[in-house]
């Protein structure tokens, strides 16, 4: 099993691009599948 | 807003359908483009100049010619695992930024925009919290220290030559329909596992920070669109669920099944 990893704070990108990702791994995963099937 | 990115790969295709789907004029840099990819991708027949960044006289001509008001500067050899040669790695990776960040200051532009990376961080405690401050280090790896070398050269481009600099630290990328390196290959793996109907393991993914190649994209363009009186670095990452497990498993049929 690989040894987790600290996680990233996204807070300065959200305050000043007001960067907001939609898309957690599993629901990227699901996109990425979808757009294979089209 | 007119914007010349170079590499018209994962990220820079993706990044292009974002902004050419905002109203922005885009163009691409790029060694060698596949011009299905990038249709497939955008939606569009963007203009693409081929040409090699390592060559600061072809990077000058292509500003010349776009006269950009913002460079993203995305093409690059990416993760150590592609790097077999040190001297060719910080060619590709290290003098080329060079070459983009003078080509800029040759031309005017006034905005770049530069793919930096998450693996700069040296914390280790899964505990731990890493902002832009946290202490990095390139570790002995060259793609890493080509990416910090990148971050210090374009840091005194900005100051010497008052270029407004975004540094985008990402996390691994993933994304339709071609990863070319870093921790996003293996999540690339797991979706084509799934669509050959084997069962996926996730308990690799979700020990480090990932980000959708979508997401990514849209946060790379308000990077472009925003402005910058200073240079900037940021994080772009997706959000990791904090305690989410370590090991999951999840069939073919979950992922094919689902919206």
């Amino acid at each position: 099993m690989t040894p987790a990893r600290p996680r990233m704070d996204i807070t300065r990108a959200r305050t000043e691009l007001r960067f907001n990702p939609e898309y957690k791994l599993e629901a990227g995963m699901r996109d990425y599948v979808a757009q294979l099937q089209r | 807003m007119r914007v010349l990115i170079t590499g018209a790969g994962l990220i820079g295709t993706h990044t292009a359908k974002e902004l050419a789907d905002r109203g922005d004029e885009v163009m691409f840099f790029d060694f060698a483009p596949r011009p299905d990819y990038i249709r497939r991708v955008t939606g569009r027949d963007l203009t693409v100049i081929r040409g090699d960044i390592r060559d600061l006289a072809a990077l000058v001509d292509a500003f010349q010619q776009v006269r950009p008001e913002c460079v993203i500067h995305l093409a690059a050899s990416v993760g150590e695992a592609n790097i077999d040669n040190v001297y060719a790695g910080f060619q590709v990776n290290l003098v080329a930024t060079i070459n983009v960040a003078e080509a800029a200051r040759l031309t005017g532009v006034r905005r770049l925009v530069h793919a930096s990376t998450q693996a700069l961080y040296v914390g280790e405690d899964p505990n731990e919290l890493l902002g832009e401050d946290s202490p990095i280090d390139c570790r002995e790896r060259v793609y890493n220290a080509s990416k910090l070398g990148c971050e210090h050269v374009l840091r005194t481009y900005a100051a010497k030559h008052k270029l407004e600099l975004a540094l985008l630290r990402f996390a691994g990328v993933f994304g339709y329909y071609s990863v070319a390196g870093g921790p996003g290959v293996a999540v690339q793996q797991a979706v084509w596992d799934a669509m050959a109907g084997k069962a996926v393991t996730l308990n690799v993914y979700e020990s480090v920070d990932f980000i959708y190649a979508k997401d990514l994209a849209n946060g790379i363009a308000l990077a472009c669109i925003h402005r910058l009186w200073r240079t900037k670095s940021l994080i772009l990452a997706a959000v990791r669920s904090p305690g989410s497990k370590t090991s999951k498993q999840r069939s073919a049929k979950s992922f094919r099944g689902s919206k």
